[in-house]
């Protein structure tokens, strides 16, 4: 009948199997971290949708719940940032898309919010791979190895995207300070 | 604060913003299903046929991914090109009893694609129906649902029904979040003519939904091209007609996964969504004589208002069974709002 032990050893389960438990496990924060790379939801789930199908084709050769996670994570970077390179695109869909909902939440205030739009919109602007360095660190809580993992680059190649990203982020935040 | 304190609480509530869409896991299924029809078509036609199924696929799939620089996931079907799907892998659902595949001439391409139809209780369920679609193009795709949905008994559940009778669309036009939706007649007056817009726009919406294009919230209504001023003299259709509130416009379980009619293997995945109550409704499966072989409760990922989903692995000796959810009513504890599909396990 039911069968909870089948979440336990994820060498034994099937393709499907795979798919269906890693999407109750993570299908939510992945789509979140796509959405923080790309800000464009539906764009974002586009692509981590992606990543399973992508892990469904894979999962012969990762068996494995762990290594599963960290190929859907590098995934959906892959795909994240090939969807930014076609800008032109994804430019027209925002444009022609409704603006993102800005009411917030009732145990946000309002100063909350304005000071995270503040944030949000230089890590939008910054180049892509430190976007993704910064992202992974801050939001995802990944280790530089994980990180180093997810984006395919070496360890110190991450320390400098994120040193890099950090400091335009302490410079912009102190020039909207100053002109305020 | 610092700036790293800063940045962590801005990402983290940017994050808590995004919901996720209710039926990612079974429009996952949907690409799984289609890439895996693509990489049969090289075991038919060798070399030349891997060529043109390629060239084809990008043309004629609305996913952006098709057709992009290769990256780690996208050199996958070469690795795996002509390769005997394991029979783990093997096709379920209606997806796959149709004969779906691109047509190259006619750049007609047959996709599951969402229709709405009321159900027991009045409100709406979604079925995934394969489809035709010609041309291939988002605003084909949304003629094809909308046809599909004027049908009369074109639901695969035989407690599904249209809410339209005697309805045909000429065509359908997108602009931003409106689609326009040109019928040639309107048909006879529903019992409920406010529900089968929500039917109209739900369908509308959801065929648009898996697409590049924006969501779609509205939908305008012309008869014959010209604005139809009103539906059935009962409905006014000047303006844009809104999409309602989930809560209200749908039923309150929906049992996605296994469809209605579908043979599965022994161990399958059983999805469920709804709106309900601490988050809690049941499972039962009844076998062919209607006995209740089993009766759980299910949690799902979140309580109402909101529409929540829980997806679980199902062990059935063969035979033919019906799987159904429901929940009990907090006031009296009756069963309400009861989602059945039957079953043949293998």
């Amino acid at each position: 009948m039911l069968d909870p032990s089948l979440a336990e050893d994820s060498r034994a389960w099937t393709a499907d199997d795979a798919v269906a438990l890693m999407f109750a496990a993570h299908y939510r924060s992945l789509v979140r971290l796509a959405v923080l790379l790309m800000h464009d939801a539906a764009a974002a789930e586009d692509v981590t949708q992606d990543a399973y199908v992508a892990l469904h084709a894979h999962w012969r050769r990762l068996r494995d719940a762990d290594k599963a996670l960290a190929y859907l994570r590098a995934t959906v970077l892959n795909r994240a940032r090939s969807a930014l390179r076609r800008r032109s695109v994804v430019t027209r869909y925002l444009a022609a898309a409704p603006p993102p909902g800005t009411v917030p939440s009732a145990e946000s205030g309002a100063l909350d919010l304005v000071q995270h739009e503040e944030v949000l919109a230089v890590i939008r602007q910054l180049p892509v791979r430190q976007r993704e360095a910064i992202v992974l660190r801050y939001y995802a809580d990944l280790s530089e190895a994980q990180i180093a993992d997810a984006m395919g680059v070496s360890r110190g190649a991450v320390k400098s995207h994120a040193a890099r990203g950090m400091a335009t982020l302490r410079q912009r935040l102190r020039e909207g300070l100053e002109s305020a | 604060m610092n700036t790293e304190d800063r940045l962590r609480d801005a990402l983290a509530a940017r994050a808590e913003r995004v919901e996720v869409a209710p039926d990612a896991l079974p429009r996952i299924h949907e690409r799984i299903e289609r890439r895996r029809r693509h990489r049969w078509l090289p075991a038919i036609g060798g070399a030349v046929a891997v060529a043109t199924a390629a060239a084809v696929v990008g043309v004629l799939t609305y996913q952006p991914k098709d057709g992009h620089p290769p990256t780690p996931a996208n050199t996958a079907p070469s690795a795996t090109t002509g390769a005997i799907p394991s029979p783990s892998a093997a096709p379920a659902g209606p997806a796959t009893s149709a004969s779906a595949s691109p047509d190259p001439q006619s750049g007609t391409l047959v996709a599951a694609i969402p229709v709405y139809y009321a159900g027991p209780g009045g409100k709406l369920f979604r079925e995934y129906h394969q489809l035709k679609v010609t041309p291939d193009t988002v605003p084909g795709r949304v003629t094809a649902a909308v046809r599909e949905m004027l049908q009369p008994k074109s639901a695969a559940d035989p407690d599904y029904r249209t809410l339209w009778s005697g309805a045909t669309v000429r065509g359908v036009q997108l602009d931003g979040a409106t689609a326009t939706v040109d019928l040639d007649d309107a048909g006879t007056t529903p019992a409920n003519p406010a529900m089968a817009v929500q039917q109209l726009i739900f369908t509308v919406a959801a065929a648009v939904a898996d697409t590049p294009l924006p969501r779609v919230t509205g939908v305008r209504v012309t008869i014959g091209g010209a604005p139809a001023g009103q539906l059935w003299g009962v409905v006014d259709t000047t303006g844009v007609l809104r999409q309602g509130n989930a809560l209200d416009v749908l039923a309150p379980l929906w049992l996605i996964e296994p469809h209605e009619g579908v043979t599965v293997g022994k161990t399958f995945t059983v999805h469920i969504a709804g709106a309900v109550f601490e988050a809690t409704c049941r499972l039962r499966v009844r076998d062919a004589s209607g006995r209740s072989v089993q009766d759980q409760q299910v949690t799902l990922s979140i309580g109402a208002p909101q529409r929540g989903e829980a997806t679980l692995k199902l062990t059935l000796p063969p035979g033919r069974y019906t799987i159904e959810t429901y929940f009990l009513s907090a006031k009296d504890g009756t069963e309400q709002g009861l989602d059945g599909h039957r079953v043949t396990v293998r």
